[in-house]
């Protein structure tokens, strides 16, 4: 009688098992490398040696690779948000904070090669809108800074140096809201000062400051808007000495139903149900040529596309319509014919900037230190550039990730 | 490889369990079912420490070996000589890998020198192998225990997974008789499957998810920190560790039962005591044991020099959770409240059980604050505003209001499930054979599912214990 009893024990353990086992077993035969849902690559397989044995690190990668490629890992992680979400209720106003992997963009690793550990971010979510809130961290701010002054020590004196640090929306955000956050321009102003003398630096969080009211940012995405970028090209191009095109000589274009990456990336259901509008824009017959450079199968390719590219997702509503997105690097022509030549070291925030800035230039190179394996030395010379821009988001102070790509793409230029 | 992991659910568990059962249907022979046992408990330990693996291996050795030379002299200078060996040797080893480096920088920081720094990485589970060990030399040497002739059932004895890196620490007496015969029997490997379902569903569902409520309240800046928040950001962080470390006990005595093996509980149920001294009685049983037999009753226990006694104790008990000055202030704060309900306190809250229980709450509270913040000057921070005396901190304010939304259903689902009432209907329902049965099994059936949803959206999270 009583083994009788601990049958219903026994065959729901050995479900369980046989689900771990199926699971486990799905995700070798699984082939995906990026989670769209996440938008961040996963864990290749683990290649051995002897270096990756001791140090740990094969183990590790099988346990995050068997973790990145469970069968139907998307339905589930849409099941396991939908479980948090029951785990609460909501009184009243439904502002939440949530802690979630810190994103700085997908970006390529070696086959083998072990992620990164993903630093921890958290977001205020609101009724209709997603805020990233910053954290202040002054080692992280030294850090960042040092590695622009290693690259103000190897640019060629002729080249003209300017650094960007773009503020994240919470800074103009409603004062309740701004609480929650760490002071944004204090850590901007931190890093600036301890910048070398060379670097012209770009007071951009004034700029959007006194815009504060407009739609400079998504509700739903981390980005700044076009609207945003052309206030940031305004405080630019006056640090560089050239003035940019009143905004009225531009047409403006709406496309609707906007769904930005945060929305899409936090699985915040009510937020969803927001989309915003996505707005461009350009001057008359100005939609300048651009050509994307990648890597495959161990060759650069490229292709071109005008630089407002509203075919990026099938004509949906997407960030990736300024310059296609992320490419290791792209060439962009400019209106100006002026022999001035900008190379831009840029994160996602110079996507919707660099459209601005064709005015002021002849050609711009735009170059994503996290996926860029081309020689930087090699590419400034070919492209003769005059003029040199590194740009981030202050989110890049405030983890290691960004800052160590930045090196990396500095150390290999020799 | 930690329990909550697919790589230990789908592949490892079944390999080891299918292997196991296979040749326990098949010969019954304890010595094979060893064999199977220690082979899956190194290759388990070398999955997270593919070289300290050795160092496991080569204490078991040097401390079988001194066991066996402790038996042969017994009553003789060479037993005690083999013993202090051991001891010697073992605990350089800990406090090499453990701290060294803290020494160090402590030595370095009071005489302002710069001494080189060492940078040794922890192995998983020292502390818990190296306390074995030296239980059952000292039960050998005082004749408590048998010697054990095998080097492999010794090492099996030390590197047994299922407790191998977050313990309980397993005293040799317990499971000596274990490693030379057992029984497995469906009625074990039941109990053994519910309670590992029960631990997995501690860590997963409410460890993990009370750690990130109480990160969003502890980790942020500490200026913008309210008096509400500290409060509930510390009650989060308690269930978090007690549901942590108490799962993962869980899963161990699980773990162990399934492979015919018994251990003792770690926990009973810490957060209903009503004083001190009964909250260390109930949280980590093991680790308390292993003091008061092996360091307080050797130094004369209440006997004599109770006092330094009890710091002692205490202090080394900080120590052993950590290299680093806010545990042994940790330990110490202990230490402290345990003599002052010793003098005081303890008879009064014996007859208000209420009182006691409100005393307890709050000061192991504030022991929690002292264990999350190992910078002393952050934990200061913390406790005014505990106490509402840090300037410009609010009563309530956004975080707290948040968090409290987001986990309005987990907060009494963490604090009933630290009670024993679920134990309780449990119990009940067992007089209703059928029902009862048909519970558990729907119970096993919803928190492996619930799991393995969770773990999906969950990133790398280890037990906290893994670093002690």
């Amino acid at each position: 009688m009583r083994q009788k009893n601990q049958y219903g024990v026994l065959v729901s353990f050995l479900i369980f098992i046989v689900c771990c086992v199926l699971l486990a077993a799905g995700a070798m035969q699984n082939p995906q490398t990026v989670s769209q849902q996440e938008n961040r690559l996963l864990q290749s397989k683990p290649i051995f040696s002897a270096e990756s044995y001791l140090s740990g690190a094969y183990f590790r990668q099988w346990e995050s690779y068997i973790s990145d490629h469970i069968l139907h890992r998307d339905k589930l992680l849409q099941l396991s948000a939908q479980i948090e979400q029951g785990m609460g209720c909501s009184f009243g106003n439904a502002a939440q904070i949530i802690e979630t992997s810190a994103d700085i963009g997908v970006s390529e690793d070696k086959d083998g090669a072990e992620s990164a550990p993903q630093a921890r971010e958290q977001l205020l979510v609101l009724e209709d809108r997603l805020l990233e809130l910053y954290t202040h961290d002054t080692q992280q701010c030294a850090a960042y800074a040092a590695v622009l002054n290693g690259y103000a020590r190897w640019l060629p004196e002729q080249i003209e140096f300017y650094h960007m640090l773009i503020p994240m929306a919470v800074a103009f955000s409603e004062e309740t809201y701004q609480q929650v956050s760490d002071d944004q321009q204090q850590a901007i102003a931190e890093v600036y000062q301890q910048l070398d003398e060379r670097i012209g630096t770009v007071d951009v969080y004034h700029a959007l400051e006194q815009h504060q009211t407009e739609d400079i940012y998504f509700r739903t995405d981390h980005h700044w808007t076009a609207l945003g970028a052309y206030y940031g090209a305004e405080a630019f191009a006056e640090q560089a000495g050239w003035t940019l095109p009143a905004l009225e000589s531009y047409e403006m274009y709406t496309m609707d139903s906007y769904l930005g990456q945060l929305a899409l990336n936090h699985l915040t259901p009510q937020l969803q149900q927001h989309p915003e509008s996505l707005t461009y824009y350009l001057r008359p017959g100005h939609n300048q040529k651009s050509t994307m450079y990648f890597y495959e199968n161990g060759q650069t390719k490229s292709f071109t596309a005008p630089m407002i590219n509203i075919d990026f997702n099938q004509k949906k509503a997407d960030y990736g319509i300024f310059i296609s997105g992320d490419y290791p690097y792209t060439v962009i022509e400019g209106e100006a014919k002026n022999g001035r030549v900008l190379a831009v070291v840029k994160d996602s925030y110079g996507n919707a900037l660099i459209p601005w800035l064709t005015t002021g230039y002849e050609r711009i190179l735009a170059i994503d230190p996290r996926t860029c394996q081309e020689n930087l030395q090699q590419l400034l010379t070919q492209y003769q550039v005059t003029d040199f821009l590194l740009l981030d988001y202050v989110k890049v102070t405030m983890t290691a990730a960004y800052g160590q790509q930045l090196k990396a793409l500095l150390d290999a230029a020799g | 490889m930690v329990f909550s992991n697919l790589i230990f659910l789908g592949i490892f568990l079944p390999i080891v369990l299918g292997s196991y059962y296979l040749v326990y249907a098949v010969c019954k022979n304890v010595s094979v079912l060893n064999v199977i046992l220690l082979a899956a408990s190194l290759f388990f330990y070398a999955w997270g420490e593919p070289v300290w693996v050795v160092v496991l291996a080569a204490t078991a050795l040097l401390d079988y070996w001194n066991g066996r030379c402790i038996a042969v002299y017994k009553g003789t200078w060479k037993a005690k000589a083999a013993l202090f060996t051991s001891i010697f040797i073992d605990l350089g080893i800990l406090f090499c890998f453990k701290y060294l480096v803290f020494a160090v920088e402590s030595i370095n920081q009071c005489l302002s020198l710069a001494l080189p720094v060492p940078s040794l990485t922890l192995p998983i589970g020292i502390s818990f192998y190296t306390f074995q060990s030296l239980s059952y030399l000292l039960d050998l040497y005082w004749g408590k225990v048998a010697v054990q002739t095998k080097y492999s059932n010794y090492l099996l004895y030390l590197s047994m997974f299922p407790q191998l890196v977050a313990g309980p620490i397993v005293r040799y007496s317990d499971i000596a008789a274990q490693l030379q015969q057992r029984v497995l029997t469906l009625h074990g490997f039941c109990y053994g499957a519910g309670r590992f379902m029960c631990g997995l569903g501690k860590k997963v569902i409410l460890a993990n998810y009370a750690g990130e409520a109480a990160v969003l309240l502890l980790d942020g800046n500490m200026d913008q920190l309210s008096v509400a928040g500290a409060w509930l950001g510390i009650l989060l962080y308690a269930f978090q560790i007690y549901f942590d470390f108490s799962g993962y006990s869980d899963m161990a005595i699980g773990l162990g039962r399934m492979f015919g093996f018994m251990y003792q509980e770690n926990f009973r149920y810490p957060y209903l005591s009503c004083s001190i001294t009964e909250f260390w009685r109930r949280w980590h049983i093991s680790l308390g044991f292993f003091f008061r037999d092996y360091v307080y009753i050797p130094l004369g226990g209440n006997r004599r020099f109770q006092l330094r006694n009890i710091m002692v104790v205490w202090a080394l008990t900080g120590l052993w959770h950590g290299a680093s000055w806010n545990f042994v202030c940790w330990g110490l704060y202990y230490g402290c409240l345990l003599l002052l309900e010793k003098t005081w306190l303890l008879s009064f809250f014996r007859r208000h059980t209420g009182w006691g229980w409100c005393w307890t709450a709050v000061a192991v509270l504030i022991g929690w604050s002292v264990f999350y913040y190992t910078d002393l000057s952050q934990w200061l921070q913390f406790f005014c505003t505990l106490l509402g005396l840090a300037p410009d901190s609010s009563w309530l304010d956004l975080r707290t209001r948040s968090v409290l939304q987001q986990y309005a259903l987990l907060l009494p689902v963490l604090a009933l499930a630290s009670t024993p009432v679920p134990a309780q209907l449990m119990t009940r329902l067992q007089k209703r054979q059928r029902l009862f049965s048909a519970v558990q099994a729907a119970g096993v059936l919803l928190l492996g599912v619930l799991c393995l949803i969770l773990l999906v959206g969950q990133s790398y999270n280890p037990f906290l214990y893994f670093r002690f």
